[in-house]
């Protein structure tokens, strides 16, 4: 099952370093293709030095460590069609937050 | 000879549903092509106006690369884009955080953004149904985008071309990209000879990497046996066996002969001969197909290097037609 999870890493580097080590991207001719999820990279947002990056995974999401929940009416980006279904696993995720959502 | 009695597969677009494109040969549904494609998009219906279309829904769209409508519809095949100004409907004057490439301003109407920051120009637009576009490298920081006048459905994306309206409200929002293909058609591909043609609205890659027009591809566990023709890493140019074809914005046809019994494969474009280039039999069973994108033969096999376009026509022979035959097939 796809599922969309919203994501905070160290660096840009850490980021490409841990999709391709955990075979989730392959690098050819210098072009990094993702594998069983789609990828936009939004870059460091504000003050955050971390790197933003969301995430559609069709294969078992990973690299939880690094999931962050922006209040859905705050996130800076979307996969069109996908705000619905993150508010709601941004309410199970975050039950005693989730009025800020609302 | 019949060219439509005598193909294994014909897929002209008129029939789809989710995750579905139909084609009209074989009629038991061994020739229906999957699609996916993980969020809403939009398209250009027959009487040009934009539309929504749901996550893993194929378009039909009658705009044609050149900006006219078709009478015809073809399903859009897009990499992904990310349009980085909201809302989409209705342009207001902002300020977005760009990076050091290619980026394409479009909208419709009859007002005018102009840039300043990091970039600067003027796009003004010429009418309420006319798209107008403007690309231009900005250096990296903040872009400001005044807009005065009527700015209709517009669209800020990194790139050195236009892609279809991604609709934004109060974010940034990304279209992932189409995939069309099938598995498990080995009885549809020929496996010691056969030609592939593909009728095609070319919508111009610049310097985006290797992109794929077709390719028929063996099974996971006899990977990188198989065909395939694409663009170069440098843009439009059409590749084969060392010859280059460069194509234009705009429709062509593209045939493609194999043949193990002679040893040579031949590209056929727009009416004449390209290229040719030695051919070995394949090394396992061909099962697989896909449009307008590659067939991924490094993992899990997903369907990546896609070009920006519209399938007009697809179609495979268990034959490889003869060169005559090509040309007469490939005439635009």
């Amino acid at each position: 099952m796809t599922s969309y999870r919203k994501y905070a890493w160290p660096s840009e580097g850490q980021f490409i370093t841990d999709m391709l080590s955990a075979g989730f991207a392959t690098m050819e001719e210098g072009e990094v293709t993702f594998v069983d999820c789609y990828v936009h990279q939004i870059g460091i947002v504000g003050s955050d030095p971390r790197w933003a990056v969301d995430i559609i995974w069709v294969a078992p999401s990973d690299f939880q460590q690094y999931v962050v929940w922006p209040v859905p009416n705050s996130a800076v980006h979307w996969f069109g069609g996908w705000e619905g279904q993150y508010q709601i696993d941004y309410c199970e995720a975050n039950p005693t937050l989730c009025n800020e959502a609302e | 000879m019949s060219y439509y009695d005598d193909a294994s597969l014909v897929l002209i677009p008129s029939g789809v549903k989710a995750a579905k494109v139909y084609s009209q040969k074989p009629t038991n549904g061994t020739g229906d092509f999957t699609f996916a494609r993980a969020s809403t998009a939009t398209r250009t219906n027959a009487s040009g106006a934009i539309e929504s279309v749901a996550s893993n829904v194929p378009r039909l769209d009658y705009m044609t690369a050149t900006g006219t409508l078709a009478t015809c519809p073809m399903f859009e095949v897009e990499q992904q884009r990310t349009n980085l100004v909201f809302p989409s409907d209705v342009a207001t004057t902002q300020t977005r955080t760009v990076t050091a490439t290619a980026h394409t301003l479009t909208f419709y109407g009859t007002g005018s953004v102009t840039l300043s920051g990091v970039a600067t120009g003027t796009l003004t637009g010429t009418g309420a149904n006319d798209r107008v576009a403007l690309t231009f490298t900005p250096t990296a920081g903040s872009l400001v985008l005044t807009v005065s006048g009527t700015v209709t459905n517009w669209q800020l994306e990194a790139g050195s071309f236009s892609s279809t309206l991604i609709e934004t409200t109060t974010a940034t929002v990304t279209r992932l990209l189409d995939s069309v293909s099938i598995s498990g058609a080995s009885a549809l591909i020929g496996q010691t000879e056969g030609t592939i043609f593909l009728d095609v609205d070319f919508r111009v890659v610049s310097s985006g990497g290797i992109r794929v027009f077709f390719n028929l591809e063996g099974s996971v566990a006899n990977q990188f046996t198989g065909i395939a023709v694409g663009t170069t890493n440098n843009g439009n140019n059409i590749q084969y066996a060392g010859t280059i074809y460069n194509l234009t914005q705009g429709r062509h046809k593209i045939v493609c002969t194999y043949n193990s019994a002679t040893n040579v494969s031949k590209l056929f474009v727009d009416g004449a001969q390209r290229g040719a280039s030695t051919f070995a039999a394949f090394a396992s069973t061909i099962d697989r197909i896909s449009i307008l994108g590659r067939v991924n033969p490094f993992n899990s096999f997903q369907v990546d290097r896609q070009q920006f376009g519209g399938c007009n026509q697809f179609a495979l022979w268990k034959t490889a037609l003869s060169d005559a035959e090509c040309i007469q097939l490939s005439t635009l």
